[in-house]
């Protein structure tokens, strides 16, 4: 690493894009690094698409994507001798997910021949850990989710709990140049050095929310480009090294709204982020000040509890309706199909352990039943049969007899005799999808400490 | 002729819905300026009795929050099932703000 001159009355953090592997421009990462970042972060995991990621272990983007969003980080990294940290490693925080990212750190610095120190933050915890937390009464649900029991906990396939800033700061003060962690808040990925350095928990836990998803609060906002905040002691800066994306006081300030339940209040491991006083102003056309008398309020180290529970094997098949008489009266006509299906697999399989749903599309397929439109007015349909069975082989089998007879099912008005109800778009129709995972309740698990529930492991990587 | 009845659409150029975690759906609507913030919110329809009788939850768990600054409104709810669970439709939860959208005021 190159010897860096620090930024001594801010803190500057440049965000790469809203998720590693979504590919960030190079040309806005180089104007980024030209402004002399004093640290280079990126998330790369979240919860948003269901538990499968965690229970698995496998992420939303690819080895190659990562790979290449990682060496140009590290290419500019070294330039200005920041350190680099990366959360959330591959979609779920999983310690396997660490490793392989930590493994393509490695693999960079053997073929760039650099030596970088690594930092690898390990967040999974046993469920028999978590339980013991849990009969201390350090394990609680949130919300109407009631409380979590001792079953729950060992019904998970693998739990991770989100970190703080904290952990990441223990690595970076033991030297890390790179820090490779497991789930952790999104917002304290881009924390931990400024908070590391002094710069006031309230315009650090701001700057955080708001780089979390990179260019988003630009406008036009891009989740795939950088973003650039200058935290000092009463505002932060913020600007898109892109010079086709501006910050406006409404695309920075409306994206706090962004999938988040509150649009002020911000629960942070560490403490609660409040930014009802917030202010925003345009300092030039494509930079905005954010200031005000935000407050950010230490509480009791809470970590969120991730917990992913294997229900399953699932195979689905889909097809379109365009016979009238079928696509009329759809929804009461396919209560009779699903009569007929469900004895028919009685009939060969006895009691299966299994689930089915008939997903109309173009009557409730998104909406299910709350859909306020109880009449569709349309002359296609598209069907989707989904089955859930507690093995893989079992959710083809009963997928099968299903889809026969959706095909082959008599209704009332049916012109169509003996041919078919459904247009199958493929060959073969029906798709063995794998496991189904479900999270665990919500809950939060108060550790004695910050370090306690993760584990950090440091040393020497390429050369 | 009849009177045309104005919806949430007509004075919004945001009403989205998605995920906030995989256990709140969340909805954020931005009016097209201030008098159209005012008019929603005047018409009295964005109430956690109406938002609830919607999306079938009980009342007390609807929050809604006015964000007056960016002529805003947040609107969250628990989601009935979870992200990405064997009941789950709308994995992200992208594509529920419809009846919103359509919302006479």
């Amino acid at each position: 690493m190159t010897a860096r001159k620090t930024n001594v009355d801010c803190a500057r953090v440049l965000a790469v894009s809203g998720f590693l592997g979504y590919g960030f421009p190079e040309e806005s990462f180089w104007r980024g690094i030209e402004a002399s970042p004093d640290l280079i972060a990126c998330d790369a995991g979240t919860n948003d698409a269901g538990a499968y990621y965690l229970g698995t272990g496998s992420s939303m983007t690819s080895r190659a994507a990562c790979q290449r969003d990682l060496a140009l980080m590290l290419d500019g990294a070294r330039r200005v001798g920041a350190p680099v940290v990366v959360g959330s490693a591959w979609t779920s925080g999983s310690d396997q997910g660490v490793d392989l990212l930590s493994d393509i750190v490695a693999e960079i610095a053997r073929s760039s021949g650099q030596t970088f120190r690594l930092a690898r933050v390990y967040s999974e915890v046993r469920p028999t850990k978590l339980d013991s937390l849990r009969s201390d009464g350090n394990l609680v649900g949130i919300g109407e989710t009631g409380n979590i029991t001792a079953e729950d906990l060992h019904a998970c396939t693998r739990i991770v709990c989100a970190m703080g800033a904290e952990p990441l700061i223990a690595a970076l003060e033991k030297g890390a140049d790179v820090v490779i962690a497991g789930r952790a808040s999104d917002a304290a990925l881009f924390a931990s050095l400024p908070l590391m350095r002094g710069m006031p928990p309230e315009r650090v836990w701001h700057a955080g929310k708001i780089l979390e998803c990179g260019a988003c609060s630009a406008d036009p906002g891009d989740s795939g480009d950088c973003l650039v905040a200058e935290i000092g002691q009463d505002a932060v800066h913020i600007w898109a090294p892109n010079p086709d994306l501006r910050c406006t006081t409404t695309s920075v300030s409306a994206h706090t709204l962004y999938e988040n339940r509150h649009p002020f209040v911000f629960r942070e491991p560490s403490g609660t982020l409040d930014l009802r006083a917030a202010t925003y102003d345009q300092r030039d056309e494509r930079t905005v000040r954010v200031g005000g008398k935000t407050s950010f309020e230490p509480q009791k180290y809470s970590m969120r509890v991730e917990g992913a529970i294997q229900r399953g094997y699932r195979a689905v098949t889909f097809g379109g309706i365009r016979d009238p008489r079928l696509v009329q009266n759809s929804l009461e006509r396919m209560k009779i199909i699903r009569a007929d299906i469900e004895e028919r697999i009685r009939r060969i399989f006895g009691q299966t352990n299994s689930t089915m749903r008939i997903v109309l599309y173009g009557a409730n397929g998104v909406m299910g039943g709350y859909e306020p439109i109880q009449t569709p007015a349309g002359h296609e349909l598209g069907v989707l049969l989904d089955v859930i069975a507690d093995t893989q082989e079992r959710a083809n089998e009963v997928l099968a007899v299903a889809r026969a007879f959706l095909v082959h099912a008599d209704f009332p008005g049916r012109l169509n005799l003996n041919a078919g109800n459904v247009a199958f778009p493929f060959s073969p129709s029906d798709v063995e999808v794998g496991m189904v995972f479900e999270f665990l309740k919500e809950c939060v698990v108060v550790p004695e400490n910050p370090l306690q529930l993760v584990r950090i492991e440091i040393g020497e990587v390429g050369g | 002729m009849a009177k045309t009845t104005t919806r949430m659409g007509d004075l919004a150029y945001m009403v989205r819905s998605k995920n906030a975690g995989p256990f709140t759906l969340t909805f954020d609507i931005m009016a097209r300026d201030g008098e159209a913030y005012r008019a929603i919110l005047d018409s009295g329809r964005l109430t956690a009795d109406v938002i609830g009788q919607i999306y079938q939850v009980s009342p007390d768990q609807v929050d809604v929050f006015e964000i007056p600054s960016i002529n805003a409104i947040k609107i969250s709810i628990p989601r009935l099932v979870s992200a990405g669970s064997p009941q789950d439709l709308d994995v992200y939860g992208a594509q529920q703000a419809a009846p919103l959208i359509e919302l006479p005021l």
